[in-house]
């Protein structure tokens, strides 16, 4: 691995990157959105609440979704 | 002048609420407000410090013969209230009869200064008028108020994609934004409730949520805003915030992250 240049905020992206164990806590503190993966754990969330609760599946059935972005 | 209409998904989801503390919050900001109550209930006032026995109103100025806007009275953040007012019962008949508050056409005669903000609290009653498209053509944002229950969510379905509740076209207008109030994060069902609105609506959803905190039902009992009452609550927090994204919503902030 490359040696860190202080300087570079490239190297120091790669460098957090590549040595943090929490990647949540990281793109925090890097504000970075990932928004496919922010839509896929929201629809993953949804579906499993339509599972839980029927009426919630019935209601969606007759809306046209408007998207986050 | 900013016209912010809130209205609530169905009766009892603290439309009011909403408004008086959005009104609050706004003036807060040092901006000039007037909270407007066309909700028969008349409680507007009350939430914002008027006193029990205070019958003026915009509507009884009309079973006056006077204009709507005459019956103002100034709560102690600086808010312009206009009540609702209550009416007798021979009042009442007359206002069943046709008698009612067409703001919608007398907005553009108001005199307010550019950054003024005018907040209406619409009843469903008026929502259902024959003024409420005329006044929704007038208006910067409407807040359509929602709890995360599932009554709640059968009736923001309804209202966000039936034609003719919000207004005459198919597909919901552009400056409609569902607001989620009373929240409880640690409930299960609505934390649910939360992702499919949150899923469903998108960007339609308004980007603060006001959580459930009983310093709100605390502070209307002891006659203050939740600012006066408990200046360090999550409902201070909530509401501030609210304040703050709308008044960024007029520097054009608020269209960039939401659209």
């Amino acid at each position: 691995m490359k040696e860190l240049n202080a300087s570079s905020p490239i190297a120091e992206f790669d460098y957090q990157v590549n040595n943090s164990d929490d990647i949540s806590e990281l793109a925090q503190k890097l504000k970075i959105s990932d928004f496919q993966y922010q839509e896929f754990q929201l629809e993953k969330a949804c579906c499993e609440a339509e599972n839980r609760w029927p009426l919630l599946k019935d209601l969606s059935k007759h809306v046209v979704r408007i998207p986050s972005v | 002048m900013n016209v912010l209409l809130v209205a609530g998904v169905k009766g009892g989801v603290g439309t009011t609420t909403v408004a008086a503390n959005v009104a609050t919050a706004l003036s807060y900001q040092g901006k000039p407000v007037v909270a407007l109550d066309l909700n028969h209930q008349n409680q507007l006032g009350f939430h914002l410090g008027l006193g029990y026995q205070e019958c003026r109103g915009a509507i009884s100025q009309l079973a006056l013969g006077e204009p709507w806007h005459g019956a103002c009275f100034q709560s102690r953040a600086g808010v312009y209230i206009i009540p609702y007012g209550k009416l007798d019962r021979g009042q009442s008949k007359r206002v069943r009869q046709g008698l009612d508050i067409d703001i919608g056409s007398d907005i553009a005669s108001i005199d307010l200064p550019e950054d003024a903000w005018l907040i209406v609290d619409c009843s469903e009653q008026y929502i259902q008028s024959e003024h409420w498209d005329k006044l929704l053509e007038q208006a910067t944002l409407l807040l359509m108020v929602t709890n995360t229950d599932a009554s709640s969510l059968i009736s923001l379905n309804r209202c966000m994609t039936e034609p003719g509740i919000i207004n005459n076209q198919p597909q919901v207008s552009p400056q409609v934004r569902c607001l989620i109030s009373r929240y409880q994060a640690s409930n299960a069902l609505q934390q649910d409730v939360y992702n499919s609105i949150q899923y469903q609506y998108g960007s339609r959803l308004f980007p603060v949520t006001i959580h459930d905190d009983a310093y709100i039902a605390e502070s209307l009992a002891s006659k203050q805003t939740v600012f006066e009452y408990a200046q360090h609550s999550q409902a201070c927090r909530d509401f501030g915030l609210l304040g703050t994204w709308l008044v960024a919503g007029q520097c054009g902030a608020q269209q960039a992250v939401l659209h």
